[in-house]
């Protein structure tokens, strides 16, 4: 899936001095995973792999660099690249210092869901195509494997790039996997259940916040201890607490990648929120985030026609 | 829930308008129930909406929180963005399954002691009809 | 000690009056639920029992004129504890080591009196596993605990107390298909790390390969918290005139973890969080104590976001270390 022409491509950038570093996937210690490098010598590009396991959004490994003099190539998705996009607008990274390798993303696949469909899964039985696999020689269609952040996404293409790898895609979003409509049509009650039987599994980890390209705050409030809002213990009030904030926070920013809930390493539906967060800014502001450069954030601008219905 | 429960309720009020407006309540004798702390704020487009996630956390039972009417804003327009803020809060919270009359909100200007008082009489009626807040209190139950 | 053979019967006897007292891993409970009644409490390991994740050490009040203080009381019914090798070996190697040398830990002390532990071997390593590496085995027992390895019909037991009561002497043949057993799990996992290991990993420490090593970690809680080794804390004041002391997890991944009141930061990145976890682990508390603070259960590879792989780091200092001796 276009591995070579990446390889090539970052040969290229790195052999002209282009650019320093090169951020993109390698694979990791375990099966159907792809994990971030950062490669930085031409003979290192062998390493750079491209597949259905891209689950980080990369955008998170540019900021280090923003107060260095490195020229960054970075392989972006379609949320990856709308991630620096918003990066860029939020002025923390300068955009000459930025060389986006936009590729059509085919969906992230999860594992927990290879394993509940096919059962005992081996790397080797696969053979991966764009849009469907051979397991142990039977075709499957990539759809229904997808992680639930990305059956949903409308964006696979990078709306922001340097040049694009590989051919832009259709959204995989048919409306017929959306975990956010199935809530949607739950009661109040029953979607409370629901969120606080999720978060009490939080173990406050912060690898959700972590991943996120645009949790960027050097002291994060959860973690801040004047004023403190929040003490260590993951209850479920504090739990609530901390999601709701953060959500909050990215209100309008979020490019609803799901990196965050990937990363749980408790499997915790939390995308959910942030998620929910930008259907409502979409819904009722008409925004976005990380799809223009000039556009204002929801949250920086208002009109006057705003929804107020709900204010005495 | 004991009949003589009361609610405690966190009132956010804007420094200019509605924190103002309750002043005139207050000087003008309307009588508004006694269940609410005030918080003074400059703008209710300070109010961080952690503030009321906070005080929600801390036991309050209900949050209001009042500014000036659109278009009347001391620093202008800073009720315009405290409006998208809440809102977009307000959904979330709904979402999540938080009832809806937990946290509100009002606009209050400096002259309207009597809406002040219906605000207040008419929070602290649908707080009560919620009963004691649960959802986002901070637990005390650790181990020992 | 003693060994012997227990009957399906006879366990299940033998649980009758515990069912309330019960904690199995969740580990464990993956491969041998069935041995273990509904009502189990399921942790994620030992640390849940014996360093919640949150606990009040004390609680205090202004009563006037002054401070008064009370302390916490910890629950000291018995309790047992039943999980992997690895696991058992956490407490009893690590946490152990830490909080009942001096200074005594009373709160986990007085928890720790009153746990039994259980070990249940393991028979089904798993691509993370690396328990061998670090001192310890899939069989590995110790003599405070029980050691069991479930067969089809009854479970092989070895140890002390009431249950080695049950069990019938399983004779030659027994001793032999446990062994047989034992060297074909052991036989898949690596080979323990040279002694000299954590001494000469420390003389590696300004070494630049921690950049690369650290590089895509992103210093989240999730390989500590859900270390059965990893115990370090805080504490806090919760409430203001009326409140507690509180104790939380804390992890060293976090950037506030060494933050000075100065606001100097003597960890202040990746790199340096990463390279301490590794130290901790492989170098400073096995010079301290004579076994490594990991014991190589795989939790923190299988749990990673980023598939930060601990076993990488070791496996390239040791490459490193052996290229220098010879
Ligand atoms: S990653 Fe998961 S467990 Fe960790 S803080 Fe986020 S939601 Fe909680
Ligand atoms: S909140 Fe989650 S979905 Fe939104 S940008 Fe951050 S990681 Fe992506
Ligand atoms: S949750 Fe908020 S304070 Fe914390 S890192 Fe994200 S944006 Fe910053
Ligand atoms: S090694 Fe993995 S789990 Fe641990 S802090 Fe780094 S990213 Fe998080
Ligand atoms: S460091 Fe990893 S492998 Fe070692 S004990 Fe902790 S979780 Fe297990």
């Amino acid at each position: 899936m276009f591995e070579k022409e990446i390889r090539r491509k970052a040969k290229e950038l790195l052999e002209a001095k282009t650019v320093d570093l090169v951020i993109g996937y390698t694979s990791g210690s375990l099966p159907f995973q792809a994990r971030p490098i950062l490669v930085s010598s031409p003979e290192d590009v062998g390493k750079l792999v491209w597949n259905h396991f891209a689950r980080s959004n990369l955008a998170r490994y540019l900021l280090p660099y923003r107060d260095s003099s490195k020229k960054i190539a970075l392989l972006a998705k379609g949320c990856d690249a709308r991630a620096v996009a918003v990066l860029l607008q939020e002025e923390q990274f300068p955009r000459e210092r930025i060389h986006i390798i936009g590729l059509p993303c085919p969906g992230v696949i999860s594992r927990r869901k290879l394993e509940e469909k096919l059962g005992e899964i081996k790397e080797e039985d696969f053979s991966w195509e764009e849009n469907s696999f051979l397991f142990q020689g039977e075709k499957w269609e990539v759809r229904p494997f997808l992680e639930d952040t990305c059956a949903r996404c409308r964006y696979p293409n990078p709306p922001l790039y340097d040049e694009l790898i590989g051919e832009e895609k259709e959204p995989w979003r048919d409306g017929s996997v959306d975990y956010l409509k199935e809530l949607d049509n739950q009661s109040r009650e029953e979607r409370w259940q629901f969120f606080a039987a999720e978060l009490s599994r939080c173990i406050r980890c912060y690898a959700c916040r972590n991943a996120c390209p645009l949790c960027y705050c050097k002291e994060c409030f959860a973690e801040s201890d004047s004023p403190r809002w929040v003490n260590g213990v993951p209850t479920l009030s504090d739990n609530l607490f901390f999601h709701l904030g953060r959500s909050m926070h990215l209100a309008g920013r979020c490019v609803e990648c799901g990196a965050c809930e990937r990363a749980c390493p408790e499997e915790i539906k939390i995308g959910l929120l942030p998620l929910k967060v930008e259907e409502i800014v979409r819904e009722n502001f008409s925004f976005e985030a990380g799809l223009s450069l000039e556009e204002e954030a929801p949250l920086l601008t208002y009109k006057e026609s705003d929804p107020g219905e709900f204010i005495k | 829930m004991k009949n003589d429960w009361e609610p405690k309720i966190v009132a956010f009020l804007c420094h200019w308008c509605s924190y103002a407006g309750a002043d005139l309540a207050g000087i003008s004798r309307i009588q508004y129930p006694p269940n609410i702390r005030v918080i003074r704020v400059p703008c209710s487009g300070a109010v961080n909406p952690l503030y009321i996630l906070k005080a929600l956390r801390e036991g309050a039972d209900g949050v209001l929180v009042s500014g000036c009417h659109p278009g009347d804003c001391h620093y202008l327009s800073g009720n315009y963005f405290a409006r998208r803020k809440f809102f977009v809060l307000h959904q979330l919270l709904q979402w999540l399954g938080i009832e809806e009359n937990r946290v509100q909100f009002s606009w209050v200007s400096a002259s309207e002691g009597q809406k002040f008082s219906q605000v207040v009489e008419e929070t602290v009626e649908k707080v009560k009809k919620l009963g004691p807040a649960q959802k986002l209190v901070k637990e005390f139950t650790f181990h020992v | 000690m003693s060994k012997g053979l227990v009957t399906k019967e006879k366990w299940w006897k033998w649980l009758e009056d515990k069912k309330d007292r019960l904690f199995l891993s969740e580990r464990a409970q993956k491969r041998y639920g069935s041995w273990f009644p509904p009502e189990v409490k399921v942790v994620k390991n030992g640390k849940e029992i014996l360093l919640p994740s949150g606990e009040e050490m004390y609680r205090y009040f202004w009563a006037g004129e002054e401070w008064k203080v009370e302390e916490g009381e910890v629950n000291t019914a018995p309790l047992f504890f039943f999980s992997l090798p690895c696991e058992a070996r956490a407490i009893i190697e690590i946490t152990d080591k830490v909080f009942l040398h001096e200074p005594i830990d009373k709160n986990y002390r007085q928890r720790r009196k009153s746990l039994s532990l259980g070990i249940l071997a393991c028979l089904q390593p798993e691509p993370t596993c690396f328990c061998s590496l670090v001192g310890g085995g899939p069989f590995w027992k110790n003599e405070e605990a029980l050691f069991l390895v479930p067969r089809k019909e009854d479970i092989y037991v070895e140890g002390e107390g009431e249950l080695l009561s049950y069990s019938e002497e399983g004779g030659e043949k027994v001793k032999q298909e446990i062994q047989t057993l034992q060297k074909e799990v052991e036989s898949g996992l690596p080979s323990p790390l040279p002694s000299y290991f954590s001494q000469e990993l420390y003389q590696h420490f300004e070494d630049e390969e921690w950049d690369d090593i650290s590089w895509h970690c992103m210093n989240c809680g999730a390989c500590t918290f859900l270390c059965p080794t990893c115990y370090c804390f805080d504490l806090s004041i919760e409430g203001r005139l009326k409140g507690f002391q509180l104790r939380s997890w804390d992890s060293c991944m976090f950037p506030k973890f060494t933050l000075h009141a100065s606001f100097h930061n003597p960890r202040p990145t990746g790199k340096e969080r990463v390279r301490q976890r590794v130290m901790h682990k492989f170098s400073y508390f096995p010079e301290r104590e004579g076994n490594f603070a990991c014991v190589g259960c795989g939790v923190c590879v299988e749990k990673c976001p980023v598939n930060w792989d601990i076993r990488e780091a070791i496996e390239r200092m040791v490459e490193k270390i052996d290229r220098l001796r010879a």
